[in-house]
Order: C-alpha cells, then sequence, then structure tokens
C-alpha cells in the first residue's frame, strides 16, 4: 500500500490541513459531531444545511439537532440526533431520512463512527461520528468549465447536461433554455455522441458518477434558474 | 437558496477543534488524517495527496484500490503520480496534463482543474480533480506544498446501494435491484439480461419505481436517486436487516470491514 510515512518534505499537519480545506468542494454537506452532538467540523455544504435549519439545525450551544430551531423546545430534537449518533456508534454506521419542516424532500444522512481507537489515541474523552449529508433538493451540477473541458461541449449542451442532472425533462429544457423542443433533441444527440452513451438516463448517470459529487466551479452554487441565466450573446449554439 | 449571512461564528467554532487534535503530535496528526481520509471512501472518491514533485504521500482506500488496478493512473517506482507507461514512451507529469487541459482565466481561480484519464482496459476514463490554485506556479497558495488529488472511477461498484434504496423509498428486492442497475447506467434490456426477468415484467418494476419516487423518465429517476444518496456505498453488502426503532434507519453491517479497519489502525499505531 502507497502509504508513505516517512517523507520528510512535507508535515503530516500540512497534509491535515489540505484534507479539512478539500472537504469544501464536496457537494454533499460533511460534518464530524462528537458522541453527544456538539459540531465539531462542518463543510461549506453542511454549514449551508444548518443555516437553512430545514431538517436540522445547531442549537445555542452549537450543538446539531433535528427539526426546527424556532418551533421546538430546548432539548427535545438535540436527543434525537443523539440517539442518531448512538445507534450508528452501535451499528458502526447508518443510512437515515430526516424529515424537514418546510415539507422539501427529506435529507438523506449517513452516519459512521469514528474507530474506537481513535479516541484512545487522540486523548479525546469522547469518539466522534462522520455524518454525510444528501439534501435531494440541492442543486447538483458539474459546473459547465468542467463538463465543457472534459466532454468538448459546447456551452447549451453543457446547460442541457446540467438540466438533466437535476432531473428536469426535454420539455422542461426547451422552457428553461428558451429553445424548441426539437432543438433540444438534437443537441441532446449530440450530446450521447459526445459522451458515448445512447439515453437520458445512462446520460444522467455517467455525470453523476464522472463528477463523483465533487464542485468544479465556483464555491457558491446559484439558484438553479439564475445558473443557467447567460448573456443572449453568449449562447453558442 | 437564501443567501443568509455567512456564520462566521460556526465556522470558528467548527475549525478551532480539529486542528487543535493535529498539532498535539505526529501520531495523532496522522491517525486524523487516516480517519479523514476514510470519510472519502464513503462517498466513493479517491483521494490523494501529492508534494510538489507529484509525489505520493498518502490516499484512501478507493484511491488505493483504484491505483493498484494500474488502468489510467499508477503510483511510479519513484512515487509520483502518473499516467502510466504509454506507448509512445515519453510521460508529461500529470500536474502538466491538468494545466494543458485546462482552459482558465485570472478571476476564476475558485475552481477545479479537471482531465479524463484514458485506461487501457477500454473502461470509461478516470476524472482526475485538482483545485486549480494549487497548480499555478505564480500564485504561492498559502505556504503549503502539499495539493489534494480526488480521482473518481465512474465504473466503480456502487456497494450495498441497492439496500439504502430499497429501505428508503421501501421497495422490492427486485424494485431496488433494477434501480441500482439503471444507477450504474444500464438500459432496461441490459437490466433484463441481468436480472434474467421478462421486458414486461422489468416495465412493472419500473412503473412502481416511478410511483415510488415521484419521477416520469428514467433519466428522473436515475437523477433522483443520485441526489438523495450520491454515490454513498458502504463497505459490505448487507442481505439481512433487521427492523429498527427509528422508521428508515439501515444499519450497515459491522463485521468484515470493521475487524479490518481496526487492524489497520492498530497496525497504524505500532508504526
Amino acid at each position: 500500500m502507497p502509504t508513505l510515512l516517512d517523507c520528510k518534505s512535507t508535515k503530516p499537519t500540512q497534509w491535515l490541513n489540505t484534507v479539512v480545506a478539500a472537504f469544501d468542494w464536496l457537494q454533499a454537506g460533511f460534518l464530524i459531531s462528537s458522541a453527544t452532538g456538539e459540531l465539531l467540523f462542518a463543510n461549506d455544504a453542511a454549514g449551508q444545511i444548518l443555516e437553512s435549519k430545514d431538517g436540522l439545525a445547531l442549537d445555542e450551544n452549537g450543538r446539531v439537532m433535528t427539526g426546527q430551531t424556532d418551533s421546538t423546545p430546548n432539548g427535545g430534537c438535540v436527543g434525537e440526533f443523539r440517539a442518531m449518533l448512538a445507534a450508528a456508534q452501535k451499528r458502526n454506521g447508518l443510512i437515515l431520512s430526516v424529515t424537514r419542516p418546510s415539507g422539501r424532500l427529506p435529507l438523506t444522512l449517513t452516519l459512521r463512527p469514528s474507530h474506537p481507537e481513535a479516541a484512545a489515541v487522540t486523548h479525546a474523552e469522547e469518539s466522534a461520528v462522520f455524518v454525510l449529508i444528501h439534501d435531494p433538493e440541492r442543486p447538483a451540477h458539474a459546473g459547465i468549465a468542467g463538463l465543457r473541458e472534459l466532454y468538448g461541449l459546447t456551452l447549451m449542451e453543457a446547460r442541457l447536461a446540467n438540466f438533466l442532472m437535476q432531473g428536469k425533462t426535454i420539455e422542461d429544457c426547451a422552457g428553461l433554455l428558451g429553445i424548441r423542443r426539437t432543438t433540444v433533441k438534437m443537441h441532446l444527440q449530440n450530446l450521447y455522441g459526445k459522451t458515448g452513451v445512447q439515453r437520458q438516463s445512462e446520460l444522467v448517470s455517467l455525470m453523476f458518477k464522472t463528477f463523483g459529487n465533487i464542485r468544479c466551479g465556483a464555491r457558491e452554487p446559484l439558484p438553479i434558474d439564475a445558473m443557467f441565466h447567460v448573456p443572449d450573446q453568449d449562447i453558442a449554439c | 437558496m437564501a443567501k443568509g449571512p455567512q456564520a462566521e461564528p460556526r465556522r470558528m467554532a467548527a475549525s478551532g477543534r480539529l486542528p487543535s487534535l493535529g498539532t498535539s503530535s505526529d501520531l495523532i496528526t496522522r491517525f486524523l488524517l487516516r480517519e479523514l481520509l476514510e470519510a472519502y471512501d464513503l462517498v466513493g472518491i479517491g483521494v490523494a495527496i501529492v508534494d510538489t514533485q507529484q509525489r505520493l504521500l498518502q490516499s484512501n482506500r478507493v484511491a488505493d484500490e483504484i491505483l493498484a488496478r494500474r488502468d489510467g493512473l499508477e503510483v511510479m517506482l519513484d512515487r509520483t503520480l502518473s499516467a502510466g507507461r504509454r506507448r509512445g514512451g515519453v510521460t508529461h507529469g500529470l500536474f502538466d496534463q491538468l494545466r494543458d487541459a485546462t482552459i482558465y482565466y485570472a478571476k476564476e481561480q475558485d475552481r477545479m482543474a479537471i482531465l479524463a484519464m484514458p485506461r487501457p482496459s477500454g473502461k470509461r476514463p478516470l476524472t482526475v480533480l485538482v483545485p486549480l490554485a494549487n497548480l499555478l506556479p505564480e500564485q504561492p497558495h498559502s505556504g503549503s506544498s502539499t495539493t489534494l488529488v480526488f480521482i473518481v472511477d465512474p465504473e466503480l461498484p456502487m456497494k450495498g446501494m441497492a439496500s439504502h434504496v430499497q429501505q428508503v423509498y421501501r421497495l422490492t428486492a427486485a424494485e431496488s435491484q433494477l434501480a441500482t442497475l439503471l444507477m450504474q447506467g444500464h438500459t432496461l434490456p441490459e437490466c433484463c439480461q441481468q436480472m434474467g426477468i421478462r421486458r414486461s415484467t422489468a416495465a412493472s418494476h419500473l412503473r412502481q419505481l416511478f410511483n415510488k419516487t415521484q419521477a416520469r423518465t428514467q433519466g428522473q429517476l436515475v437523477s433522483a436517486l443520485f441526489r438523495r444518496f450520491g454515490l454513498v456505498s458502504s463497505p459490505v453488502s448487507s442481505t439481512t436487516l433487521r427492523p429498527t426503532a427509528a422508521s428508515k434507519t439501515l444499519a450497515f453491517p459491522p463485521p468484515k470491514n470493521d475487524s479490518q479497519a481496526r487492524t489497520f489502525a492498530v497496525s497504524f499505531i505500532r508504526r
């Protein structure tokens, strides 16, 4: 196994900073919580999810809680999250859905406890739990630039591919891109040719699997509709 | 998405804790590093830490598996990460290739440089992503001499996905198998062949899937599943699931991987 711990040129502390900083490139939320629900680390996406206070939030003591901050008495929801952490530690991993007060699609949480040895090595009083959060309502996008470079797509093709990743239909795409349905179909055929797929579902699958949920573009993902607004003269089609 | 005030206190509180653990000793740092890298195993993303000479310093399990196959990307004798020896002979450095492949403007450095690595086996190319800022020599990035390389294998098997999908959407075994095959990019006829069912049976499963996920087309279905689960992979696929206290929960079975992980952790401490 290529683990290279004898390398003198750099310090592991530096590597650690590199890894920590890199979590912000994940489009999925990632947070580390102590066994009692205290937030130890959150990446950009997890921070945004917590701030929206819809499904998951932080209480005034910096503990992660389920539900909404404003409407619930203190403590109850913190307890629910703590119960999830306990279950995750007992089973060595857990996947579950968290419903949201706003009625949007539930969050999917994947919990994985840190190794039992971790607490001993780091002299921490309690072990930590890694929590991965998928929010189906957050626009998952591969980034126009990334798509264009990887497959040599035109701007229009890249925007179309992005819409299909969001689960838009051909009709939706025609409306959003301001072009006719037949034109969308033509772009779609070109997309298939450039990516080597034959079907829409195959294309969507390829996009997700190729980019692995890593953000390629700017840090602040724009709202889905604004993301595709490009001044007219830039549209290459 | 409402642009709320950026929660600086949140980040301060959060990031304040983690590096402080790391400063105490090399051993702790290395252990923590390994733990954090393994978090990427959960999302099925290979991660490698390389120095400025593109030598591999540390990697997670997914990256190890990809590199061990020596198909598209591998570790050379001098420990550099490289596309491997091609027929032509001359191999460019990975970073040079990335720089060449990326069109960028001075203003947009907050993005990824991206490269498709073709594979001799004929499989879908690997995607290699490196933060662009780390590639630009004229922009020394805050004194750090290491950079992170993300490696994504589009053909990585999605371990355990079927059971996650089945639990969360309350599907039958056949429905979840079909859903997972579609997620992997198979066409409906291919799914029929793999599952050994007739086209009409597959069509009825598909109708049920559309009902349960509120999708109208196969493309929408695949999109919904990926947005819901990402590339989450549990280390071992589970077959028997006990009902759990909280609804819609699903446990990773503890056994094999945990002992492997534990063995690793122990060996790691000893080293």
